[in-house]
């Protein structure tokens, strides 16, 4: 199956502007996901899939749109 | 009976030790809510304009809500506000932990100290019982001694202390007010006013328990937000490395405030981010009351230089920052110590770091030289110069008595131009975070009412592409662009400055709530309806929000600020000099457009100032004739 992840800030640096269509296998959830494009979670804050917030364990779907944006603020 | 809360403001005169309790209406409580709108209230109405901060006519007000103490994660925090002696505007600031609640189960939504007593003294608040105590042993001592000692005294092993140290007493003015060594109202120097009054300490203890209108609905509440915390990405890192991960995120974004913010990439990064302190200092997490993020660092290190106590706080990002990449320095070691030693002398670590890179940036400009700091070098990177400071400010010694006063007035003390490395705004040392890479939040320092402050509206990064998604509930359904300065960024501003103020209002952690964390905006106003019995909702709570800003914006205007006092720093207006925003900078005629467009949507005139309309259409005519 094909998901295509869109990268914010240096998470898409050498990236395609940022956007990747990446092939999985069935049952892949968003932390192998993560693995596969070597991002290491704590770098991680908005995770969404088609424009719901999401989970690491989630299950990804042929065709799903996948958001993530690095951690930015706070006290 | 009114739930959540318990319809009693105590007064404290401090000069006469009397004190008196006040039942405000639910209407009342219904408008003012508590936090920063409760306390802005009780300074428009007591406060003269143009007095001096440390003056025994400041009024001091420590302000939990309606919600504080109730069984959810955030829902802990409280408000210490005053006149600020670091800016002369409205100064308030926020903390966690346990006293808030304690507050609360102690038979008080709030409390309102006026006067200065003659001599030192604590405050103990006991299940509804008032007494103010002789401080005299506790004058002189830190923070944790302060703490040993109110328990011993009032052999109560759960009493909740928020106290100064001696940067308080001595009324520096950025000191802060803590409790437990955890929990800090860091910021504007109410640390200071607490010193002016010569209260030394407000102890809380109470057995008293929340009455909740549907403690049903909250329970669900909290099962279903503290099962979500152990799953949304964000709660997930900050409860296994707290807001210590933001080093390496915002270095390698370009945007570690580094050397006085002349750079956001900082070399030694590696050394100070979230895996070489969990592999070195850390020792366990700690948390606020009922809450299941547990995002508190303690840290521990056997060090004859440097020694950590596990008591004493471990450094979260801000003050990772402040005392690490500011001042070009990579030793984590010494800016855990730093931190600890902040906090034992009750120094607001944010200001420290910012006075601290300032003093090292003249030092390096020869600005200031060896005839001013007793023959010592204060050069980047130089730890041991970092940790000498911090007691010379507490102590106010040397060039600590100069620095003491915050980079603004430093500045103008040490003249040759110093001012022009003095990064402040309205007179507040800057928090860690550079407007150049997220120009919304660049806008939440310039229009902050207590200066640069960082916690004032939602970053801009987090809604970049689909993650606008989270601003929905407000309206907002196209992406936000982190470096621009438009009116969609306005419109962004605008709004997520009236629902992130929500929880400065409702006494509500960020790490728990929207738009960000771990909560949603229906799953929110659930909450305050379960626990008030209110029939309320987002458009009711963020009108609060905006009442709340516009009453600071009053007495700040009252007190004689301009809109030339809403701006940004020098350096943000300068070309980003390397890293991945290398060139980026903010356009000056952008950005004054932008804060004009904001007055023009916020209902203020061009002059910065609420309009009569803005006024009665948030209930807040009888502040018409101060406007």
């Amino acid at each position: 199956m094909k998901v295509n992840v869109m990268f914010f800030a240096t998470l898409g640096k050498n990236r395609n502007q940022g956007i990747e269509e990446v092939h999985l296998s069935k049952g892949t959830t968003v932390d192998d996901l993560l693995k596969t494009l070597m991002i290491d979670t704590t770098q991680v804050c908005t995770l969404s899939v088609n424009k719901k917030m999401a989970t690491f364990d989630q299950v990804l779907s042929d065709g799903d749109n996948v958001t993530i944006t690095p951690p930015i603020g706070g006290g | 009976m009114p739930f959540g809360y318990n319809g009693k403001i105590l007064h404290v005169n401090l000069t006469d030790c009397s004190w008196e309790i006040e039942e405000p209406s639910e209407t009342w409580y219904r408008t003012y809510v508590g936090g920063t709108a409760l306390a802005a209230y009780y300074l428009l109405k007591y406060l003269k304009p143009g007095l001096n901060p440390l003056s025994k006519e400041n009024v001091l007000v420590f302000a939990c809500s309606v919600v504080t103490g109730a069984p959810l994660s955030g829902y802990s925090r409280y408000t210490v506000a005053a006149k600020s002696p670091l800016t002369g505007a409205i100064g308030r600031t926020e903390a966690g932990g346990y006293f808030g609640p304690e507050l609360k189960f102690a038979g008080f939504d709030a409390v309102v100290l006026t006067g200065r007593s003659p001599k030192p003294v604590y405050l103990y608040i006991n299940d509804g019982k008032v007494e103010i105590r002789d401080a005299g042993a506790l004058w002189g001592q830190d923070n944790w001694k302060t703490l040993e000692k109110i328990r011993d005294e009032t052999n109560e092993k759960m009493v909740r202390v928020a106290s100064i140290g001696i940067a308080g007493e001595r009324m520096v003015p950025y000191a802060c007010v803590q409790n437990d060594l955890e929990h800090f109202n860091g910021r504007t120097g109410m640390g200071a006013v607490m010193g002016s009054k010569n209260l030394k300490a407000v102890a809380v203890r109470g057995h008293k328990k929340l009455q909740m209108a549907d403690p049903q609905m909250v329970k669900v509440i909290r099962e279903w937000h503290n099962d979500r915390i152990k799953v949304h990405p964000p709660n997930v890192n900050l409860s296994k490395f707290g807001t210590t991960i933001l080093v390496k995120g915002l270095n390698v974004t370009g945007i570690l405030p580094t050397r006085n913010f002349r750079d956001g990439v900082f070399e030694g990064a590696d050394s100070i981010n979230h895996e070489t302190y969990h592999n070195t200092i850390f020792e366990s997490n700690s948390t606020c009351y009922a809450c299941a993020v547990r995002c508190k660092r303690r840290v521990s290190l056997k060090d004859e230089k440097y020694p950590l106590n596990k008591h004493f706080g471990g450094p979260e990002y801000e003050t990772i920052a402040g005392l690490g990449s500011m001042c070009g320095i990579d030793n984590l070691p010494a800016v855990a110590h730093g931190n600890q030693r902040c906090n034992l002398l009750g120094l607001d670590t944010i200001s420290t770091g910012s006075v601290i890179a300032f003093a090292f940036e003249c030092f390096e400009k020869g600005i200031l030289t060896k005839d001013d700091t007793d023959g010592r070098p204060l050069n980047w990177g130089d730890a041991d110069a970092m940790i000498w400071l911090i007691e010379e400010i507490a102590n106010r010694r040397g060039i600590g008595e100069i620095l003491s006063e915050g980079v603004r007035k430093a500045a103008d003390i040490i003249g040759k131009g110093a001012e022009k490395y003095a990064f402040h705004i309205k007179g507040q040392e800057m928090p860690m975070h550079d407007g150049r890479g997220k120009t919304g939040m660049g806008m939440g320092f310039a229009l902050s009412p207590t200066g640069a402050e960082h916690m004032e509206s939602p970053h801009d990064v987090a809604f970049q592409g689909d993650g606008v998604s989270k601003l929905y509930g407000l309206g907002i359904f196209e992406p936000i662009e982190p470096l621009n300065t438009n009116a969609q960024k306005v419109r962004f501003f605008v709004n997520g400055q009236k629902a992130w103020q929500i929880n400065n209002c409702y006494g509500i952690c960020n790490f728990c709530s929207v738009p960000i964390h771990a909560m949603t905006f229906q799953m929110l106003v659930d909450s305050i309806r379960a626990i008030t019995g209110w029939d309320t909702s987002l458009y009711d709570m963020m009108r609060v929000s905006e009442r709340s800003n516009v009453m600071s914006r009053v007495f700040n205007n009252r007190e004689g600020f301009k809109t030339e006092d809403d701006r940004i720093i020098r350096r943000w207006h300068e070309p980003m000099p390397t890293g991945p925003l290398k060139e980026q900078n903010i356009d000056p005629d952008e950005f004054q457009g932008a804060l004009a467009l904001y007055y023009e949507i916020s209902g203020w005139d061009k002059e910065g100032n609420p309009t009569r309309g803005k006024l009665v259409d948030l209930n807040l005519e009888w502040l018409i004739d101060e406007s």
